[in-house]
């Protein structure tokens, strides 16, 4: 670990509450360890501002071990950086050089409000999931493990879109801040299982009435959200979900 | 009727027009160059051709369904572009690195938007364009060949056009695999070929059109 230090230039977008006008500041950060993660490095430009008696900068962060997907900022005009398949906490500033200008803003839709500088109000996600991203299911005994035959396939494909952790990037490295990749996500890890079958069709249309309702954009098909997901969830998802919408609009009878 | 109206205004409703509307549009463009490559075959068959669609009873009702088919494609087109834009009020201060890798499907408004300025100029120049008698065993037609002709001897036209046609190849080189996508169309193995076969079909529809543009500004018809 002899690596050099590193001296960096940060622009971080500030803002002091939800209604307030933010702007970017600009801070010096010397001598930034290559082994840190891209969160400590924030820490230390905190612990910094503290002693200097300023508001330290906010922002999401929880299990810094790349499955809870709060750590939600742009760098560089990428959602967790430039680093592929990667949360910002699990990203390291060894994918920085030294003298680099980093610029770091809040991932940016209507629908995720800042709160507090890099800090926004993902909630609406929550609210998509209680519109039907879930099973309803009797508890009682735990069932057979082998009781509900399942390809392994299929298994697999549902495990992939279940491994989204919804932080929104999908959302914020889109375009037209659309939040088809998470929903769809969502609406496949249920549609591909026999579980989900029984909600299906009013799951999906909940769902996307939800996302809609939302303030979320339209999908292009830039593909953009697979490219800078950190879970690689695939844009084949988007196609299903499509489908199911479909599927549920023409043959419910209501 | 409340469940149309649902569907339709509901953002993967919306995509399923913009889709829908934009595959028919293609099956026209199909269509409108095989008519074209009849002007190889000479100005009889050409004209002969002309004068069966245009005389057809079925002329009018297909000319409005495609007209409301290319208007429902296009007030779609402005209603998403107008959802897109105000989900993000605040752009960022650095633009999104991975959008410029991906242009193709910002262009589709403005290609979009070049493409109904063309179809007017199109429509104006050739359909409503001049009038030349053509004999046909005794029967006057009209001379659509000698239009087509006479019409793309001048540069500027000549040059619209082939820059028209480009631009209709980029917007369809988005739009073919993405229509697919946008009504569930995905799949791991026909998926890739499809975006393969998008690039393709955008070359080929472009150079089909381009081919005629040519043939016609070398034709040897009056000036």
């Amino acid at each position: 670990m002899s690596s050099k230090a590193m001296n960096l230039t940060l622009k971080v977008w500030r803002q002091t509450g939800p209604n307030e006008t933010g702007k970017l500041a600009t801070y010096e950060l010397q001598g930034v360890s290559p082994d840190m993660s891209f969160l400590e490095m924030i820490d230390m430009l905190n612990a910094r501002l503290i002693q200097e008696r300023e508001d330290p900068i906010a922002f999401d962060h929880d299990c810094r071990e790349g499955i809870c997907g709060m750590c939600s900022m742009v760098i560089n005009g990428t959602p967790h950086g430039p680093e592929k398949a990667t949360t910002t906490c699990q990203l390291h500033m060894r994918k920085f050089s030294d003298g680099d200008t980093i610029v770091i803003e809040p991932f940016r839709a209507d629908a995720f409000p800042v709160i507090k500088d890099l800090s926004v109000d993902r909630s609406a996600f929550d609210r998509v999931i209680q519109a039907g991203g879930y099973v309803s299911v009797k508890t009682g005994g735990s069932p057979d493990a082998n009781a509900t035959p399942i390809p392994k396939k299929v298994a697999d494909e549902a495990f992939e879109a279940a491994a989204c952790i919804g932080c929104g990037a999908c959302v914020a490295g889109c375009k037209n801040a659309s939040a088809m990749l998470f929903v769809s996500a969502k609406v496949s890890q249920l549609a591909l299982l026999p579980q989900g079958q029984s909600e299906a069709a009013t799951r999906v249309i909940n769902m996307v009435s939800k996302m809609d309702e939302e303030g979320f954009g339209n999908c292009t098909n830039t593909e953009v959200c697979e490219a800078v997901c950190p879970k690689e969830i695939s844009v084949r998802n988007i196609a299903r979900m499509n489908r199911e919408y479909l599927k549920a609009t023409v043959l419910s009878e209501d | 009727m409340k469940w149309l109206l649902r569907y339709i205004s509901s953002s993967i409703g919306k995509k399923h027009v913009m889709a829908l509307t934009g595959m028919a549009l293609f099956g026209f463009l199909l269509t409108h160059l095989a008519g074209n490559f009849l002007y190889f075959l000479g100005p009889e068959i050409f004209n002969k051709y002309a004068h069966a669609l245009t005389s057809s009873p079925l002329i009018y009702p297909a000319e409005i369904g495609l007209i409301t088919i290319f208007v429902i494609h296009i007030i779609f087109a402005f209603w998403t572009q107008s959802d897109n834009k105000s989900a993000r009020k605040q752009a960022y201060a650095v633009p999104l690195a991975e959008e410029h890798a991906k242009l193709s499907s910002s262009f589709m408004l403005l290609t979009g938007i070049w493409i109904i300025l063309f179809v007017i100029i199109h429509v104006g120049g050739i359909k409503f364009g001049s009038y030349i008698p053509y004999d046909l065993a005794g029967e006057e037609i009209r001379d659509l060949y000698q239009t087509v002709s006479t019409y793309f001897k001048t540069p500027g036209t000549i040059i619209f056009y082939v820059v028209s046609m480009v631009i209709l190849g980029v917007h369809l080189n988005h739009a073919f695999w993405s229509a697919h996508q946008s009504v569930g169309l995905s799949h791991r193995k026909y998926t890739p070929i499809l975006k393969g076969l998008s690039i393709a079909i955008a070359i080929g529809l472009a150079s089909g059109f381009i081919l005629v543009v040519f043939a016609a500004a070398l034709s040897k018809g009056a000036a």
